[in-house]
């Protein structure tokens, strides 16, 4: 099973750095095909090239658990940079763990990387004996929980089951761990207990980014009554996992909030997850794509919580501190310079494009605001370059884009903002001039009342003639059935007849060549 | 016969002002004489040849009972002599037919008063004159004809009858749509059905010549004025007149037309075809005005919307196709069901929806930009290829002059045809006084239809459904209440009315 997964993964290699040329970001790469039910393999969108800013080592020094393998495996399989490092690293984290398919995948990523034979690679007596300890393990733990069940004692049983269920995540089986949970659940007794419970399966359903079972957990948890230390030791856990909920189901405003109420004392108690650090990129990024300028300065900028995590990743605070003194250019080249290190990021790497472009729209918007025109080449100069090529890259993914003139790119960009509603403006495509849309209240407001009079009229006129035919029985019948015992699933028979003669139709063909003829 | 005539020429407007119930009495008297007249000299009137004459001796205008009258037994006995041909009318009754002075004097000029009283008589002309134009296909002296009884017998125009019917669908023979619109841009408010009448008999005024409100008092089953109407008749009626507003482009009064056959009462699970013709103008209505596939209309039944659907689906995919704002999917779209739409005679209308779509392609334009050359006006919306940038010209400038669209055309700066220049919204709007003066026409039409909502809500208060509903509804209060005297809550019982005929108007709905 391991070499033939070898194969396949070492295909995929090839197909992948074929793509590798194609520019600078694109397209999905498709990675190995799931070998296991129940067990999601991760697809990942984008290939980096551009180096990030963070150091490898550090950054996974941050997180503990099966998140820094997955954070591994991505970074080996999207950064060109980063990714004989991360490979290695990646092998090596793996073997320090439990589960022999992650193993086999980092084999065969690094092998894909190093171009060397993957069963060279392989340390085949650990993978054996690693599968055997797991198998034996298992067996073990099967039996003590059977033990406890004849003994009816509700308190082992919970915790063999999660004892089980740790040992199944940990060896890569989330279905079975899923199941040792919901088991556990059962014997839960104090609010504690359920809601460790519910911490177990998030941290599985976030691993296979199972949005909905992470919500429904947390309203679970939510609505526990805990003991007011307890409950504070948790908060931040729920708020972070409700967050990246909203977030990677692209609603950022929500996100936003989740994070921003995060308590700064979440610290490195969630690392299985998530970092503070991430805590604040992700706060600051969904704040700044969803929430106008007061609300940045008063929820985020104003917020001493949220100020400890911002701490942590200055270059946020700069980002959103330069978009409420209207720098936006500054605010998009920061993002911009670290658009590398994000989409290496497990999580936002399949919204970072959706995020950034919302934040530049809502630039652009912002930047027009106070003018009543402003003239394209200005606003090019404030917002073409970068910006509009990743996004239109990222947009159009790995299409063979011909680079148009950049100042094309901006002016699609501005209408199809207009079209969408985003920004209230005409281009005046003769003198290249942006113009404010001005509505005259008072017209619209004229306009409205008449047009409301009218539907009135209109609605009442249909509804008093339908009163008119209920009340005068003008139902419409079934037509007796036909002899032959045809009924046309319940449509009248006897109209179709006779519109068949009396032909409508014919009306409307002869009304129409009238009025040509007229014309 | 003189005496019918003396006792006849005594109904003039002195005695109706001062002494309805006399009028009534010498009216119904003359047409009891009229009858018994009739049985023994029924050859006489057969005679085609003398009865002109007979009728030529009466006045239309002051004499109007006894010249209908006669002229309904002289068409009925010509009919009758004549039945060898039995579908198509003798000769003499056609346009220009012997008799057909006799019929058009009769219709033309007559005192609507007295014409209540022969009603029978009345339609079966109507019928005579009707089949004489289609047999003919000389439709213009019976469309007139038509329109002056039909506007002579009620002003207002408000009651539904089986003239109405005959004439519309004459102008669409005729393809006389501004004929057409003339009658049916009143709109109707009374429907003339025995169960409609029921409630209203004891309403009504005393007698047939009283002054009254409402036509329908008149023009009901028991006068005899309007022929029996049937479902098909109120369907088709609104269907046809739907066409005719089509045929001269009124195309929101043609929607609205459809839409009161869409939501004509069903019985369960049935819909009728004519629905189904009218659903899929509808559709196509919905997007020549405003571009989009209009809403359901709520009050539609959901399982005739079901069944209707299903029937209509090449049109729905046209909505579709509009949808996706592309030229070329909506061009192949209608390319594919060209048969469909020539079978069913809705070719005409996919033309209007492929201009339409041209029509919001330029509007939309005006929204996103405030200047823009034509040839980029011809790139964005036209599909012919090369670019026609001509043509897009000629077309902006038919747009702006016909007011659709608010811009002008200046030369360009550069080469080219010039630039179309759309003007800021603000350009488009009217002034105070227009304003003020829609204001105040609309406040009339309103008026006159809160008036005939104020009638119904009486009407539907004497409803025996509804007088059940309530007296269900005082019994269940009633429960309540002795429920809460036990101290026990009162489960959630019928809403209390508030305003009573507005709640049963909902619950119509």
């Amino acid at each position: 099973m391991a070499s033939e997964s070898n194969h396949r993964s070492s295909n995929s290699g090839v197909l992948r750095s074929e793509r590798l040329s194609d520019g600078p970001y694109s397209k999905p790469t498709v990675m190995a095909e799931p070998e296991q039910p129940g067990y999601i393999r991760p697809r990942y969108t984008a290939t980096v090239t551009d180096t990030p800013k963070f150091d490898l080592q550090s950054y996974v020094s941050n997180y503990k658990g099966r998140t820094v393998f997955r954070r591994l495996h991505l970074i080996a399989s999207c950064s060109i940079a980063l990714q004989d490092e991360a490979a290695r690293l990646a092998v090596a984290e793996a073997k320090k763990g439990y589960d022999i398919n992650n193993y086999n995948e980092a084999i065969a990523l690094l092998s894909s990387i190093s171009g060397k034979d993957a069963k060279d690679l392989t340390d085949v007596n650990w993978l054996s004996e690693r599968e055997k300890k797991n198998a034996a393990e298992t067996k073990r733990l099967e039996n003590e929980l059977k033990q406890y069940k004849n003994n009816l004692i509700r308190e082992s049983i919970r915790m063999g089951s999660e004892e089980l269920g740790v040992h199944y995540h940990h060896t890569g089986d989330p279905a079975n761990a899923l199941k040792s949970f919901n088991r556990m659940r059962d014997y839960c007794t104090t609010p504690a207990h359920i809601a460790s419970t519910a911490f177990r399966v998030i941290a599985i359903n976030i691993e296979q980014k199972n949005w909905l079972g992470v919500s429904s957990q947390v309203t679970k948890i939510r609505s526990l009554r805990m003991k007011p230390e307890e409950a504070a030791k948790n908060a931040p856990k729920i708020s972070v996992a409700q967050g990246l909920q909203y977030m990677s189901l692209g609603d950022f405003k929500e996100a936003a909030n989740s994070f921003l109420n995060t308590d700064f004392s979440l610290g490195d108690t969630y690392n299985e997850v998530i970092s503070s650090n991430d805590v604040a990129v992700y706060g600051g990024l969904c704040a700044l794509a969803s929430m106008n300028r007061s609300e940045l300065q008063t929820k985020v900028l104003d917020n001493a919580n949220f100020r400890s995590f911002l701490e942590l990743e200055p270059h946020i605070r700069r980002a959103i501190n330069s978009f409420c003194a209207s720098k936006y250019s500054q605010c998009l080249d920061i993002l911009e310079s670290y658009r590398a290190d994000y989409l290496l990021d497990i999580y936002l790497q399949d919204q970072l494009s959706t995020i950034y472009q919302s934040i530049r729209t809502k630039s652009i918007v912002h930047y027009f605001q106070p003018f009543s025109r402003v003239t394209l080449d200005s606003m090019e100069q404030m917002f073409g370059g970068s910006g509009g090529r990743s996004s239109a890259n990222l947009s159009n993914g790995a299409s063979s884009h011909t680079p148009a003139s950049s100042s094309e790119t901006f002016k699609n960009e501005l209408i199809s903002m207009i079209e969408s509603n985003a920004l209230q403006a005409r281009i005046d495509m003769e003198n290249n001039v942006l113009i404010a849309y001005e509505e005259s209240p008072r017209a619209v407001m004229q306009q409205q009342a008449l047009d409301t009079v009218d539907s009135f009229i209109r609605e009442a006129r249909i509804k008093l003639s339908r009163l008119n035919a209920v009340n005068g029985g003008l139902d419409v019948k079934p037509a007796p059935r036909d002899p032959k015992g045809k009924s046309a699933g319940g449509m009248d028979m006897a109209s179709l007849v006779d519109t068949g003669s009396n032909g409508y139709g014919n009306f409307q063909g002869q009304g129409y060549h009238l009025r040509s003829g007229r014309s | 016969m003189d005496t019918i005539l003396a006792d006849a020429a005594q109904l003039n407007d002195v005695l109706l002002a001062t002494d309805e119930s006399e009028y009534d009495n010498v009216a119904l008297h003359v047409l009891q004489a009229l009858r018994k007249f009739q049985t023994p000299d029924q050859t006489i009137l057969l005679t085609v040849s003398l009865a002109p004459m007979l009728l030529e001796s009466i006045d239309p205008v002051s004499l109007t009972i006894p010249y209908v009258y006669l002229l309904h037994s002289l068409l009925e006995s010509t009919i009758k002599a004549n039945h060898s041909s039995s579908r198509s009318l003798p000769q003499a009754l056609l346009p220009d037919g012997q008799l057909w002075p006799a019929v058009t004097a009769g219709l033309l000029a007559f005192d609507p008063i007295q014409m209540r009283y022969v009603g029978p008589q009345l339609v079966k002309i109507v019928e005579v004159v009707y089949s004489g134009a289609e047999q003919t296909s000389n439709f213009v002296p019976a469309i007139q004809l038509l329109q002056n009884l039909i506007l002579r017998l009620d002003p207002q125009c408000c009651t539904l009858s089986t003239t109405h019917y005959y004439y519309v669908k004459l102008c669409l023979y005729a393809r006389a749509y501004t004929e057409a619109t003339n009658i049916i841009d009143f709109p109707i408010y009374h429907i003339p059905t025995s169960e409609a009448t029921k409630t209203l008999e004891k309403r009504l005024g005393k007698y047939l010549c009283s002054q009254q409100e409402s036509s329908l008092a008149y023009i009901n089953p028991q006068s005899g004025l309007s022929g029996k109407i049937t479902s098909r008749v109120y369907l088709e009626y609104y269907l046809l007149g739907a066409l005719c507003y089509i045929g001269t482009e009124q195309w929101k009064k043609a929607q609205a037309f459809l839409e009161i056959v869409l939501v004509a009462p069903t019985q369960q699970n049935v819909a009728s075809l004519i629905m189904l013709e009218a659903y899929k103008k509808w559709l196509l209505l919905g997007l020549i005005i405003k571009g989009q596939a209009p809403d359901l209309p709520r009050a539609m039944g959901a399982n005739a919307a079901k069944h209707i659907r299903i029937l209509a689906k090449p049109y729905e995919c046209v909505v579709d196709a509009f949808k996706t704002n592309k030229l070329e999917v909506l061009h192949a779209e209608i390319q594919e069901g060209l048969d469909i739409w020539q079978q069913e005679g809705n070719y005409g209308l996919m033309v209007e929806v492929s201009n339409a779509f041209r029509r919001f392609a330029v509007i939309r334009l005006s929204k996103m930009f405030a200047a823009l050359p034509i040839e980029e006006v011809a790139q964005r919306t036209s599909s012919s290829q090369p670019q026609d940038t001509q043509e897009t010209l000629a077309y902006v400038q038919q747009l702006i002059s016909t007011g659709e669209l608010q811009a002008t055309i200046t030369p360009s700066q550069t080469s080219g045809l010039g630039t179309v220049r759309f003007l800021p919204p603000t350009a488009a709007h009217k002034t105070e006084q227009e304003v003020e003066q829609e204001h105040r026409a609309k406040t009339i039409e309103l008026k006159v239809l809160l008036k005939h909502i104020s009638d119904y809500d009486h009407q539907l208060a004497a409803n025996k459904d509804y007088v059940e509903w309530l007296t269900k509804l005082k019994k269940a209060r009633d429960q309540d209440k002795k429920a809460a005297d036990k101290g026990v809550k009162p489960l959630g019982g019928p809403p209390v009315p508030g305003d009573f005929p507005d709640e049963d108007m909902m619950d119509e709905w």
